[in-house]
């Protein structure tokens, strides 16, 4: 960059920060959008451990009605956690939580493996991977080979329960760091971007395309596939991209309003409502919707990372998305 | 001096500041860079080569001996493929939409895809004797219906000389005699499939000598060394992803978290130490314009990190500095490291990973001031 480019580059994040002098959008946003999502993910994490545990102490008239119930509260927690990690900022970045407990694919010869071991306390679980712990285990433990009462299995599954529910009592417990308004406004962009890159191509368009490499007809993987809730977790991942977006203060599209980018704040705006209604009602039988919604997705990115991002002085880096 | 270095630092004597003065045009640093690429991936073929001639000669007399020439030769092929990792994730001719990126280095592999495994004997491509072996058969299967589905490269190879690594000390131990007819069911099938995806890795490696070979008009590299801003931004994406999402994240920080032998790269060889140091090796490659060729002779010339010295000498020498504690790091990780991966979080052995992820995760963020300095803001990798 010539010199010029290089002053008006340094003057654009001064002059973020500048405004920011005064409270920033993003400087709300741990008060405002990550605590009540993480206070949320600890209450419905709180509600499975006993609700696995009941479960496993059930009679056999009792079993399948416990199963049932303690599915629908590790469906809630996967709807609260999406709400959270579908934009992974602050302690859930700083954490790597999502690979703590949500290592996809989830895999039975460790979960086996666990079972065996009987951890019984969070020293025991430490030393079992994490494809063998958190919700994509404890889904396959609750539909792919469901947990009889009694077992050893039902009794790990307590504790992977168990593992989940301290992770998200972290997470709410956790402070906001003291990264500058600019740095926080960085990590939000940044992750915004990696967070719509992985609801857009592993969580929906990466499967669809493999399937369709397979010699004979195979229904697309999509995370959460075992208990039929990927419409469910696409959803949640994206009313946090949504939010994040364009709701309130603490959005891409409040801060492009509190720096004068007014146009840009309607265009991206606009965007999103388009991405929106193609979001609705997704359905995993329907590929080629999921491929046109992929693509607004797509579209919505690329105009983050050229539009949004240098008018907030924000460059995007890299991430753990970028390997392959 | 380099003739780059040469031109800036006149223009700083002239003006009192280099950023005031000096002409940022990167056409030099490309050249060389696509000089030094060339370099790397005619060694990769060069070791490639070789090791194919010593598969010939196991196929051809298979004994204890001539089975660990041939894992000798792999390794040794390794040294070189695993520097130019640093050439992709930009959409070159490794990794574009036709690139070989998958059918030369792919992984995890479900290795009962291709061969038998413990508790499953008989499957895999090479038991299915329906299934003809191939170039463009193998091929065809590679990562066919599942990403670990993989057919073909550098780990189809190693899976074929080493085995499923079942020990804790060691790789693993698969016998010669699966190649001798008589021994082991479909030897024959075997020697086969060694000797076609033997074949596919040198059609591969040619066809990159070639996308970067000069002279030409037409080929990848004459666009590149044209390409000015956008292809040393190109430079930049490569190093960073490599750094952060794949080697930080993919290869080391997912199998800290597993702690399982199936997210060690080379995993059957207990190579993985060492994939781990020539990916740090072959960003630290890019950065400083040098590269240390088969032959023990050095390359150097203009780089990337000299067009940002000229801009901000602190954050060039920072980068360079951090780009060398990763490399460190990565060296100190001991073999096997399916062993280092296991443990409480302040087992050494994890600790020793983590001091390099946390390393190269900095170093991908000094790499972004880098780019700063140069007038690059936008680092996203090119993805599908």
């Amino acid at each position: 960059m010539r010199r010029i480019g290089f002053v008006g580059a340094s003057l654009l994040a001064i002059s973020a920060m500048g405004i920011a002098g005064t409270p920033a959008p993003t400087e709300g946003i741990h008060h405002d959008w990550y605590a009540p999502r993480a206070a949320a993910f600890a209450v419905a994490s709180a509600a499975l451990t006993p609700a696995v545990q009941v479960l496993c102490e059930a009679t056999p008239s009792q079993a399948d009605a416990s199963l049932q119930q303690a599915r629908r509260h590790w469906l809630d927690v996967l709807a609260a956690w999406e709400r959270l990690a579908g934009v992974a900022i602050g302690p859930v970045l700083e954490r790597r939580s999502q690979r703590q407990i949500d290592f996809t694919p989830t895999r039975p010869r460790m979960i086996e493996k666990a079972i065996k071991a009987t951890p019984k306390s969070a020293a025991d679980m430490e030393l079992i991977g994490t494809p063998a712990k958190g919700l994509p285990a404890l889904e396959w433990l609750l539909w792919t080979q469901p947990v009889a009462p009694g077992t050893p299995a039902c009794a790990y599954a307590v504790r992977v329960a168990e593992d989940i529910r301290r992770e998200a009592e972290v997470l709410r417990q956790a402070k906001p760091g003291l990264a500058d308004a600019q740095t926080l406004l960085s990590e939000l962009v940044n992750q915004w971007v990696g967070g719509i890159e992985r609801l857009r191509w592993p969580g929906m368009e990466m499967p669809v395309r493999v399937a369709a490499t397979s010699a004979t007809p195979v229904e697309p993987d999509f995370p959460r596939r075992s208990s039929g809730a990927a419409p469910l977790a696409w959803a949640a991942q994206w009313r946090a991209l949504r939010e994040l977006a364009m709701t309130g203060d603490a959005s891409l599209a409040g801060a492009l309003r509190a720096r004068g980018h007014a146009a840009l704040a309607d265009a991206l705006t606009g965007a999103v409502r388009e991405a929106d209604s193609a979001m609705q009602a997704l359905e995993t039988g329907d590929r080629e919707r999921i491929l046109a919604a992929a693509k607004r997705l797509a579209a919505l990115k690329k105009q983050v990372e050229n539009d949004v991002a240098p008018a907030l002085g924000v460059t995007i880096g890299f991430s753990d998305a970028d390997g392959d | 001096m380099h003739k780059l270095l040469l031109v800036l630092s006149i223009a700083a004597a002239l003006n009192g500041s280099p950023a005031l003065a000096a002409d940022l045009n990167p056409r030099p640093v490309l050249e060389h860079h696509a000089a030094l690429v060339y370099a790397n991936y005619s060694d990769t073929l060069s070791s490639a080569l070789a090791l194919r001639g010593a598969i010939d000669a196991f196929l051809a007399t298979p004994s204890e001996a001539t089975q660990q020439a041939a894992q000798q030769a792999w390794r040794m092929a390794r040294e070189f493929y695993g520097q130019t990792e640093a050439f992709r994730f930009y959409g070159g001719p490794i990794d574009d939409e036709h690139g070989p990126e998958g059918r030369l280095n792919a992984w995890p592999m479900d290795e009962s895809y291709v061969d038998s495994v413990e508790g499953a004997d008989g499957v895999g491509l090479i038991n299915d004797r329906a299934f003809a072996i191939t170039k463009a058969s193998v091929t065809d299967h590679n990562e066919r219906g599942g990403e670990e589905n993989i057919a073909t490269g550098y780990h189809a190879i190693e899976f074929l000389l080493w085995g499923q690594d079942k020990s804790e000390t060691g790789p693993g131990k698969r016998s010669y005699t699966d190649f001798v007819d008589g021994k082991a069911p479909n030897a024959d099938r075997r020697r086969q499939y060694l000797k076609v995806v033997a074949d596919l890795l040198i059609d591969d490696l040619e066809f990159l000598v070639k996308a970067w070979r000069p002279g030409s008009k037409v080929n990848y590299r004459s666009r590149f060394v044209e390409g000015g801003q956008d292809s040393l931004r190109n430079l930049f994406v490569a190093m960073g992803s490599l750094a952060r999402g794949e080697l930080a994240g993919e290869r080391l920080e997912v199998a800290l978290n597993s702690q399982d032998q199936e997210d060690e790269h080379s995993c059957f060889s207990d190579n993985t130490h060492r994939d781990a140091v020539l990916n740090a090796t072959g960003i630290e490659n890019v950065w400083l314009g040098r590269y240390k060729r088969a032959d023990g002779s050095i390359m150097t010339g203009p780089s990337p990190r000299d067009l940002v010295a000229a801009r901000n000498a602190g954050i060039a020498e920072r980068t360079s500095a951090q780009i060398a504690a990763s490399v460190a790091a990565a060296s100190a990780i001991q073999v096997p490291f399916d062993r280092e991966i296991v443990g409480a979080k302040d087992a050494p052995g994890r600790q020793r990973i983590q001091k390099t992820v946390n390393s190269l995760v900095q170093q991908s963020k000094d790499l972004v001031a880098a780019a700063n300095a140069v007038g690059i803001t936008k680092l996203t990798l090119v993805q599908p």
